[in-house]
């Protein structure tokens, strides 16, 4: 009856981790005063609660994460009830359990070996990197890995699925009624994605899909029991946990629940002991022995640990805090981040405005601040109107895997939003109004005259001038006499844009638009001022009050 | 025993199944003739209103539609009982209606009262835009001004273009056009005249481009001969330019209210080439684009309407 009661948990908080990322997105609501995001909580709420977040984002970013207390609900619940966070209520655990179930019984290779202590090492490695401003914590916290795989991978593909199974049918005569009914009402409703998603190097993030889903063939909750950092986080509150399940005297070694449980938290039976730090409370094997001897139990003061049980988290934590300083060169290698790959445009928000940014250095600092915050959760991604938003591979260095930059060609910023500095949960982009949004350049539109067709081919377009959101325009057309215009004998006159870079603020709506095919005649860059002009010398000339109106 | 029959059982319904599918795609699409043809073009030449320009003017832009609208026999004349509709604004630009880059609600609306009064079936509004579709809709204040109208306001998608040929057309021989305006007993063309700077002006000829499939950077190179072969191919119905205030300046999607000027009319016609030859020459422009727009010129040329301020009627 428990197992059931923990199945209805299990289901009822992956629909709402479901419901709460499908509202991260424009409303497609026509009401003008309707909000920009319409849910009935916080889109975030999940990265919000969670505690490992919370202490990985303060100590990488030295500054109290806003909503960190909330987390001390979970931090609460382990040191009552241990892992029932994992076993109840945790997303990523019920996407593996439902694979799970899926498989049935069958397992490959079950596997023996206890690798228990791994996530330890991963939690101190962990938190020892932040430290050093390292955020790598992101990557394997459960919440942030389940909102960045549902959003670059499980969600699209379940979109593209549904239209592309109904989008052929729209046409036809006896299905098409019914087809596009289906498509309109998902659509209203938020189901369906309103844009057609796409995702650079969405194959590493499946590939990190099935790598843990496979795990499952191994051991179940293979990530649960071995490598998830929240879970060791939470397993260490656990030790004093007041709910605890207790073997009976009845118990005859049949050894039923050690096998049936999911987490190997059954060992040493002789001990008649249940680990701590490793029961999710999922109730199977209270289910499943025969004798019925084993019960939930309050208990202010049970059995202390024995020794076998603390040990590998002990060992295992100072082994990772050893590990961690030989990462921290690797991971801080700024050889590729210095560099600082021109195309990496950061979402406005992401780094402090110009007056901050004079040299090079303020740059590196500015970049390094936001890694250190950002925990790669994806809800920027999600939530972008355009899809401009996109997953870093390492153009950022090793430590910016993960982490968002503006990909223009495949969407630009959209000029009145705001959403990923609303949606951001640790603050790594940061939440701005839209008037200083709209002052904030993240890039400059460069235009290569050699690709551009009124430079090269003396025929106009001016597409980039004419979607330039700017209010004065930041790209302008510079009338030009010239001969060799195709059908016009003698001279005509052309169109050639030009940028004005004091003026633009780089969210690449000309480079989206740009009829020019393969790479763009006008591309957006971060603009390097600052070894042409003399030192001291602001990099960037903010736009006059009366420009801006 | 049971095993057997039960695959049996799901062949079969698998075959059925796929033949069913099979012949859904073989019996049809929806019908999709072009809007416009040889003897629909010559039947709206012989119309008495071919040459005719509407105005109304006034402080109310609704009022505005409705005299507008009144001058030309009312929209009884255009609309129906039991006609599809298929209103088309532009809701192209994320911007507030007093920003002037997007039609003005109230002038939609009053079109989508005045149709389901004539007795339309059914009115539709979309149009394709450049900035995020919802906050378009949403900040034009079109969408909940048609709607509360009553029209059914819908999001154009990728699936339902088709291609249409232009077969008088000297440059753009073919394109995407977006199946409801093909399928509408009745279009109309509801657009904002603004300045623009590769058009110089974007009126009701420009304003198809909101039917348009595909990736339309393409269209603006030869933009003024592209536009009147768009034009060549697709004729609306009813033309109805929102001329209560336009954009002077930075258009077409101007955000500064310094570059609205307001001549408070509206200005209509069935024929586009026409109200757009009208507009250029009367309303309040500051652009000195020499007199005629070149779009214009080349439809008056290819016979597409009358382009001539002189032979043109206007009704105030």
């Amino acid at each position: 009856m428990m197992v059931n009661l923990r199945r209805i948990s299990q289901i009822f908080f992956l629909g709402l981790f479901l419901y709460l990322l499908s509202r991260a997105t424009t409303t497609i609501s026509f009401d003008v005063e309707a909000p920009a995001l319409e849910s009935i909580l916080p889109v975030q709420t999940f990265l919000l609660f969670d505690p490992l977040i919370a202490i990985s984002a303060s100590i990488a970013g030295r500054a109290l994460q806003p909503l960190a207390l909330l987390s001390i609900v979970v931090i609460v619940m382990a040191a009552v009830a241990g892992r029932l966070f994992c076993g109840w209520i945790c997303p990523w655990g019920t996407t593996l359990d439902g694979f799970s179930g899926l498989l049935r019984k069958k397992r490959i290779f079950p596997v023996q070996k206890n690798l228990r202590h791994l996530k330890y090492y991963i939690l101190a490695i962990g938190i020892f990197l932040s430290i050093f401003g390292l955020q790598v914590l992101g990557w394997f916290d459960p919440i942030s890995l389940a909102t960045r795989t549902f959003t670059i991978v499980i969600y699209p593909a379940f979109d593209f699925l549904i239209k592309g199974s109904l989008e052929p049918l729209v046409g036809t005569t006896l299905l098409g009624g019914p087809a596009r009914w289906i498509l309109g009402s998902l659509e209203s409703a938020q189901v369906l994605l309103f844009r057609r998603p796409v995702f650079v190097f969405q194959g590493l993030f499946l590939l990190v899909l099935v790598a843990i889903l496979a795990a499952e063939f191994y051991q179940r909750r293979f990530w649960c029991r071995n490598l998830c950092p929240l879970g060791a986080l939470l397993g260490l509150f656990s030790r004093f946990r007041l709910l605890k399940i207790v073997v009976g005297e009845r118990c005859i070694n049949c050894q039923r629940c050690e096998k049936i449980c999911p987490t190997g938290a059954i060992e040493d039976e002789k001990e008649r002991r249940i680990h701590d730090a490793e029961c999710i409370m999922c109730m199977l094997c209270t289910r499943d022995c025969p004798q019925d001897t084993l019960s939930v139990s309050f208990r202010l003061r049970g059995p202390r640990p024995s020794l076998a049980e603390v040990l590998p988290a002990r060992r295992a934590l100072l082994k990772g805090l050893v590990s961690s300083v030989l990462l921290i060169p690797i991971l801080k290698t700024k050889a590729v981040g210095q560099r600082q790959f021109p195309g990496l445009i950061r979402p406005p928000g992401a780094w402090p405005e110009d007056e901050q940014l004079l040299y090079e250095k303020d740059i590196g600092k500015a970049e390094e601040e936001f890694l250190a915050k950002c925990i790669r959760c994806g809800e920027c991604m999600k939530v972008c109107p355009t899809g401009a938003i996109q997953p870093v591979l390492f153009e950022a260095g090793l430590s910016g895997l993960g982490s968002p930059r503006i990909i223009p060609r495949l969407g630009y910023c959209e000029y009145n939003c705001n959403l990923c500095g609303e949606i951001c949960p640790t603050g790594a982009i940061q939440k701005l109004t839209l008037a200083q949004k709209q002052l904030r350049h993240i890039g400059t539109a460069y235009i290569n005259r050699s690709r551009c067709i009124p430079w090269m081919e003396n025929e106009n377009c001016s597409v980039c001038e004419e979607v330039c959101p700017i209010p004065q325009k930041a790209i302008v057309n510079i009338p030009t006499q010239v001969s060799n215009v195709p059908g016009v004998e003698g001279t005509g006159e052309i169109l050639r844009p030009f940028v004005l870079i004091d003026r633009c603020i780089g969210c690449g709506q000309c480079e989206h638009e740009c009829p020019v095919k393969g790479e763009a005649a006008i591309v957006v860059r971060r603009l390097k001022m600052v070894e042409r002009l003399p030192i001291g010398q602001p990099v960037r000339r903010r736009l006059r009050r009366r420009d801006r109106e | 025993m049971g095993k057997k029959s039960s695959r049996r059982e799901f062949l079969g319904k698998s075959v059925k199944g796929a033949l069913a599918l099979g012949a859904s795609f073989i019996f049809g699409f929806g019908k999709k003739e072009p809007l416009f043809s040889e003897e629909t073009e010559a039947a709206t030449r012989a119309s008495p209103l071919s040459n005719v320009v509407a105005v109304g003017s006034g402080k109310d832009p609704g009022e505005n539609t409705l005299a507008a609208l009144a001058l030309l026999g009312g929209m009884g004349a255009f609309v129906k009982p039991g006609d599809l509709v298929v209103v088309k604004p532009n809701i192209s630009w994320d911007r507030r209606p007093e920003q002037a880059a997007t039609t003005n609600p109230d002038v939609v609306a009053a079109v989508v009262k005045e149709c389901l009064k004539a007795g339309a079936g059914k009115v539709r509004i979309f149009d394709r835009a450049l900035n995020d579709p919802r906050r378009c809709y949403r900040n034009s204040g079109i969408a909940k001004a048609a709607q509360d109208a009553g029209a059914e306001v819908f999001f154009p998608k990728d699936y339902d273009y088709i291609d249409v040929k232009f077969p008088r057309a000297r440059r753009l021989k073919a394109w995407p056009l977006h199946r409801a305006a093909l399928e509408a007993d009745v279009f109309i063309n509801l657009p904002i005249a603004k300045d623009h700077n590769e058009a110089k002006l974007t009126l009701c000829m420009k304003n198809l481009m909101g039917i348009m499939g595909d990736r339309r950077g393409r269209i603006h190179q030869g933009l003024h001969q592209n536009l009147a072969d768009l034009n060549s191919g697709f004729k609306p119905h009813l033309n109805i330019l929102d001329a209560n205030r336009i954009q002077v300046a930075h258009g077409p999607n101007a955000s500064l209210l310094a570059d609205v000027r307001e001549p408070k009319m509206v200005i209509a016609g069935v024929n586009a080439v026409s109200v757009d030859a009208y507009a250029a020459a009367h309303l309040p422009w500051e652009r000195d684009f020499g007199g005629m727009v070149e779009y214009i010129q080349y439809a008056g040329e290819m016979g597409l309407g009358e382009a001539d301020l002189a032979s043109i009627e206007v009704r105030k």
